[in-house]
């Protein structure tokens, strides 16, 4: 993991530790977890995308190559940051993928209204995730062309 | 002949006398006899119970002694009396008083009687007291009204509880997979990382860790495919039975061994009904019946219907494990399973899926079996719904 926040590829956005700790895992088996900085609820989010709070000191403008965003967690949501990032110039072009444990509709619907970029049901089986978790930090990593800055 | 016709003249006017005699001590009707001005030359027993004024008392006054002032003002009497004379017969409901101040709703029908010169000679005016019909009907109102409110608020309370319902099966389906994966996710890494100091017990356990994970994993699922199945409704469209049996089968069988199966297919009618819903139905059933042959050594399965003067009955038919009909009435209930999970596996939920589609679609659904002798599960789906 990285300590230089304004070269973060990966914003991983999950309150849950064991969550985090597994996803960082996957992609840290395809070493896609050297540039990554995780975050534990949406105000923290919010924060570091923003550069605001705890990370009022870091260039807004280094936007991360894609933000790992889970819906449900205290304070403020996910679905409340994707539609935070969404609605705003700066932060709209970044690449956002939604990773929630339900397959719930209404979620999915609001967020690719909102203009979620991808949106993932982690799979309870932990092989799975796994796949899951390294190809999404591959395809978003190194295939996605991101806007230029 | 002629004496027989007096004679039957004289009866019909003792016929009338006795009538008229009923008619005068008859209680429940108040009978007054106007003149032409509306004012009481008669009145029988009836009027003086229900309005409690004797004869001496009233004979001689108007008509409108019986009206409340604000109608006199209105000059109601007066228009009473010349909507009787214009129409002949004139009827309505309104609030008399008794002769000690007492109302009751009253039903008055003033009745003109012509001259021989089709001039006004007098006027029959007949009151019924209806205030105990007047009660009951508001009180029939009152409760109907009442009715009506229970059931608004009734129906909100469903609102209400379903909304609950709803916000449950989120909850279940995020919460209880996130503790699940990470207990799947740890177990993973132990097996990765740690394996090799593993003696075979170990790992042996560990994997059933991970089995049981996977299983719990499952019935996460289904939990929440049966709520939100209870939840949909269902759309009606006409399905092509044919193809998602086929489809059906083309997946289950993605995970067999194809070709020790031997699967016939009759032609199968289409239906009306919801397509995602229905397929639902045939995959557990088709599901089963692939399940519980898998371990006979000819596993066959058989789909076709019967027609049962026009209802299409399909069915699932298969020669493995069965059931015992003794423990029927256990068959189509929630997380009930006949076979134990190291014989077969499952959730205990397919079949109470099943018939919960088929119910919203007003069908049937229903099995028999004998143990060891194979299945078979019937369903239909009335054309109509």
């Amino acid at each position: 993991m990285n300590n230089n926040l304004n070269e973060v590829e990966i914003l991983l956005v999950e309150d849950n530790l064991s969550d985090a700790e597994l996803i960082i895992r996957s992609l840290k088996k395809v070493n896609l977890a050297n540039h990554l900085v995780h975050v534990k609820d949406g105000v923290e989010a919010l924060e570091f995308i923003f550069a605001t709070g705890v990370y009022a000191g870091r260039e807004q403008k280094n936007i991360p190559k894609v933000i790992l965003l889970d819906i449900k967690m205290p304070r403020i949501n996910g679905i409340e940051v994707l539609r935070q990032i969404k609605s705003n110039e700066v932060t709209k072009a970044i690449p956002v993928v939604i990773m929630t444990s339900s397959k719930e509709e209404k979620d999915i619907i609001v967020s690719y209204k909102l203009g979620v970029n991808s949106f993932v049901v982690k799979p309870v089986d932990f092989n799975s995730f796994a796949k899951a978790v390294s190809e999404l930090g591959m395809y978003w990593v190194l295939i996605n062309q991101p806007p230029l800055k | 002949m002629i004496f027989s016709t007096q004679s039957k003249a004289f009866k019909n006017l003792q016929v009338q006398e006795d009538l008229f005699r009923v008619f005068l001590d008859f209680s429940d009707y108040a009978v007054l006899m106007l003149d032409s001005k509306g004012y009481i030359v008669s009145w029988n027993k009836g009027a003086e119970y229900i309005y409690g004024y004797t004869t001496a008392e009233i004979i001689e006054k108007h008509i409108s002694h019986f009206y409340t002032q604000a109608e006199i003002e209105k000059g109601m009497p007066e228009q009473d009396l010349k909507n009787a004379k214009e129409k002949g017969r004139y009827e309505r409901e309104s609030i008399r008083h008794k002769k000690d101040g007492t109302p009751f709703s009253a039903n008055t029908i003033l009745t003109a009687v012509f001259d021989e010169d089709g001039g006004i000679a007098s006027f029959a005016n007949i009151t019924r007291d209806i205030s105990v019909q007047k009660k009951l009907e508001e009180e029939n109102k009152l409760l109907n009204d009442q009715l009506e409110e229970k059931v608004k608020a009734r129906t909100q309370e469903l609102a209400i509880v379903n909304k609950e319902l709803e916000a449950f099966s989120y909850s279940v389906s995020h919460d209880l997979r996130t503790p699940l994966r990470a207990i799947s996710g740890y177990s993973m890494i132990l097996k990765e990382d740690y394996e090799s100091q593993l003696d075979d017990e170990g790992k042996r356990i560990l994997n059933v860790i991970l089995d049981n994970t996977t299983m719990m994993g499952e019935l996460i699922d289904d939990l929440l495919s049966f709520s939100k199945m209870s939840r949909l409704e269902a759309v009606h469209e006409s399905i092509n039975m044919n193809k998602i049996v086929q489809s059906c089968i083309h997946d289950l069988l993605k995970k067999e061994n194809q070709d020790q199966y031997n699967i016939t297919i009759h032609p199968l009618p289409n239906c009306k009904g919801d397509p995602s819903m229905l397929r639902q139905v045939w995959l557990n059933l088709v599901g089963n019946a692939l399940k519980y042959t898998s371990k006979k050594s000819k596993p066959a399965v058989e789909v076709g219907t019967i027609d049962d003067s026009g209802k299409n009955i399909y069915y699932v038919k298969d020669n493995g494990a069965g059931f015992d009909m003794k423990y029927y009435d256990k068959l189509f209930g929630v997380f009930q399973r006949l076979h134990r999970q190291d014989e077969f596996e499952g959730t205990g939920l397919g079949l109470a899926l099943a018939k919960r589609i088929v119910s919203k679609h007003s069908g049937e659904i229903w099995g028999e079996a004998s143990p060891g002798n194979g299945a078979t599960f019937y369903f239909y789906i009335p054309k109509t719904i």
